[in-house]
């Protein structure tokens, strides 16, 4: 059973989020503002600022930085 | 740029601020901002919010900063994909999606799946004992996504941390809501160092096709 941590909720609810309205959802084909290199920029970004042990793991070395502004194509 | 939230039906479903461009049988949710946001969380949370407001059965949410050049173009391109958002739409309607996800406590949960023995023998006991260790958090994984999908319309696994044995969004019609957190708390009741955590509901997110550009 899950003990509740509002804190650790919060943090569960952002990288709900991030898995979400960054990672689906209805894209264009080759037409998208995001390259999938930035979207892991992003991504990166926020889950280490966020503090997750778990973000590093899974995508390597955390990036130096901001997350980076989007571009129009 | 027009920048797309989401497709519905009918163009009479879009929120405030925000508009609807009927193409056939689709229409699409946008706004004309007079500059783009970077993905940070205040901008990740006002298109969720949008998307979130769309008071309609059947919503496909957008991948956030998708855009188009101008209403043309989005034309084209709704025209084209109509048929493939028609079903998508469909599969959708009346759907929420919900998130869950199975937590290991410790990487040591990870490797012995879900009980602490510190077990270190000799030989092949140890390696077999080890590799049972190995696949219990796996086979506890798939035996909650299958039971979860049981009760979803539609389900996909995806990637996980380390940590995380399981990663789950799940399509539930509203109407079964309460019978799918039900599943989850009786599948986390037995899964000792492993935990299950849920958020939701979300738009269906994990169930929105790709748009291909018509040539």
């Amino acid at each position: 059973m899950s003990a509740y941590d509002p804190a650790a909720a919060d943090e569960l609810v952002l990288v709900d989020l991030l898995d979400r309205v960054l990672d689906r959802g209805v894209v264009i084909a080759g037409d998208i503002t995001l390259s999938v290199a930035d979207v892991d920029l992003v991504y990166v970004g926020l889950r280490v600022f966020l503090g997750s042990a778990s973000a590093a793991e899974r995508f390597g070395a955390p990036l130096p930085g901001r997350p980076r502004a989007l571009e129009a194509s | 740029v027009i920048v797309l939230h989401a497709i519905v039906r009918s163009p009479a479903d879009a929120p405030d601020g925000a508009h609807a461009l009927a193409i056939g049988g689709v229409a699409a949710v946008v706004t004309r901002p007079s500059e783009l946001s970077p993905p940070e969380p205040e901008a990740l949370w006002a298109h969720e919010r949008l998307v979130e407001s769309i008071a309609s059965a059947a919503v496909l949410p957008a991948r956030f900063g998708t855009v188009v050049d101008d209403e043309a173009a989005l034309h084209r391109l709704l025209a084209a994909n109509e048929a493939v958002l028609l079903q998508a739409l469909e599969h959708v309607a009346g759907c929420v999606e919900v998130s869950v996800r199975m937590w290991a406590r410790s990487a040591m949960a990870v490797a012995s799946g879900g009980t602490t023995s510190a077990a270190v023998g000799p030989g092949r006991a140890y390696l077999q004992e080890r590799r049972e260790a190995l696949h219990a958090p796996r086979a506890a994984a798939e035996a909650t996504h299958a039971r979860l999908a049981e009760v979803a319309r539609d389900a996909v696994e995806r990637r996980g941390a380390r940590q995380e044995v399981l990663v789950g969004a799940y399509l539930v019609p509203r109407g079964d809501l309460g019978a799918f957190r039900d599943a989850v708390a009786e599948e986390d009741r037995d899964l000792g160092e492993l935990d299950l955590l849920s958020t939701g509901p979300w738009p269906p997110y994990h169930f929105t096709p790709r748009l291909e550009v018509p040539r």
